[in-house]
């Protein structure tokens, strides 16, 4: 009598989740344009350090992102067994927030079993 | 003087008792190997609640369902939704405070409910168990309750029985928590359902009712003596 249900990468809340993954991205890229056009003075040495790193993590941004469109548009959902590299696995693992989507998405998914089978057998489960 | 010392001992020890037997059962429950038989206990308790309340509400018991984790599940047909559902929880509490009680009372009513409690894990084991892993589970549980009312002295039943009640109390006090994890499955989920009164305030219900079980307990015991 025990139920379990398992979401398939390819159901409508994983293309959901790639969505969410991917919003922040361009608003990252918005602010590095604007920075490059700031006039560099002697002082903000730093500053120019830190344009760099941003750069730098503007760009693996860029990249999970195609990355993670890539896997949207598989028909499969098999897109995200290709990347072998470890720091592009990285971009596949869900946040807390999706895997509390996926669990609520999960119970009701146990609730309409659990529906099912008390509709069919006529009897009604106590856990 | 060492007289009056050791009366002073034992009205001390007999006035705190029940402070002694829950401070042992929160100890017991430390234990990995040791504790779990007791969680076990707690979840048979809770599942035969809801059988119960389903056989006195018109329903019936279909199978009862014990895993190793602690988990449950009660298949029931007919009776009442509401009173079935409910039970599971406040039935755990209420056989932890109706054991505890009629062990303080006396130790030939400690034997009589032993043997009431032995025959209805044999009722289960013969009409509700339909697995394996369930009738291991309820034989070993089975098998506590006998060695219980085979100690040679009755007062060692009395003690024992105490014992497991306020270890029943105790865990029934903990488990509506662990319905708070974001999923809406189990009996709040249920009642939730069928009163849209949130399941976090059953869980809420179900643990005042532990504390006030507790309570009760811990003045009855005090003003015995």
């Amino acid at each position: 009598m025990q139920i379990n249900t398992s979401v398939s990468q390819n159901t409508p809340l994983a293309k959901t989740q790639g969505n969410n993954v991917q919003k922040p991205a361009p608003q990252s890229q918005a602010n590095l344009r604007i920075e490059p056009e700031k006039p560099s003075t002697s002082k903000n040495i730093s500053q120019r350090f830190d344009i760099e790193a941003l750069a730098l993590v503007s760009q693996e941004q860029q990249s999970s992102a195609i990355e993670l469109s890539i896997n949207d548009q598989a028909p499969d959902g098999s897109g995200s067994a290709n990347g072998s590299n470890n720091a592009k696995g990285r971009y596949d693992q869900p946040s807390q927030q999706n895997k509390s989507a996926v669990a609520a998405y999960q119970s009701i998914g146990n609730q309409a079993k659990r529906d099912d089978i008390q509709q069919v057998f006529g009897v009604d489960l106590f856990a | 003087m060492p007289e009056l010392q050791s009366t002073k001992a034992i009205s001390f020890r007999q006035k705190y008792h029940f402070w002694l037997y829950l401070l042992a059962a929160f100890f017991i429950l430390q234990i990995p190997i040791i504790s779990v038989p007791f969680k076990w206990l707690e979840s048979y308790f809770h599942e035969i609640s809801h059988g119960l309340s389903a056989l006195l509400t018109g329903g019936s018991i279909v199978q009862i369902q014990l895993f190793p984790n602690g988990a449950g599940l009660c298949t029931t047909r007919g009776g009442l939704n509401f009173v079935i559902s409910f039970m599971g929880y406040a039935g755990a509490i209420f056989w932890g405070m109706i054991i505890y009680s009629i062990a303080s009372v006396h130790h030939r009513l400690a034997q009589l409910f032993s043997g009431l409690v032995i025959c209805l894990f044999i009722i289960s084991l013969l009409f509700w168990v339909r697995d394996l892993l369930s009738f291991i589970i309820v034989t070993i549980l089975l098998a506590i309750f006998i060695a219980q009312f085979k100690l040679p002295k009755s007062h060692y039943l009395q003690i024992a029985l105490k014992l497991t009640g306020v270890l029943v109390l105790v865990n029934s006090l903990y488990s509506p928590w662990y319905l708070i994890d974001g999923r809406s499955i189990g009996d709040g989920a249920a009642l939730a359902q069928l009163t849209l009164i949130p399941e976090f305030i059953w869980v809420l219900v179900w643990s005042v009712l532990g504390i006030v079980s507790l309570v009760v307990l811990a003045k009855k015991s005090s003003s015995t003596y």
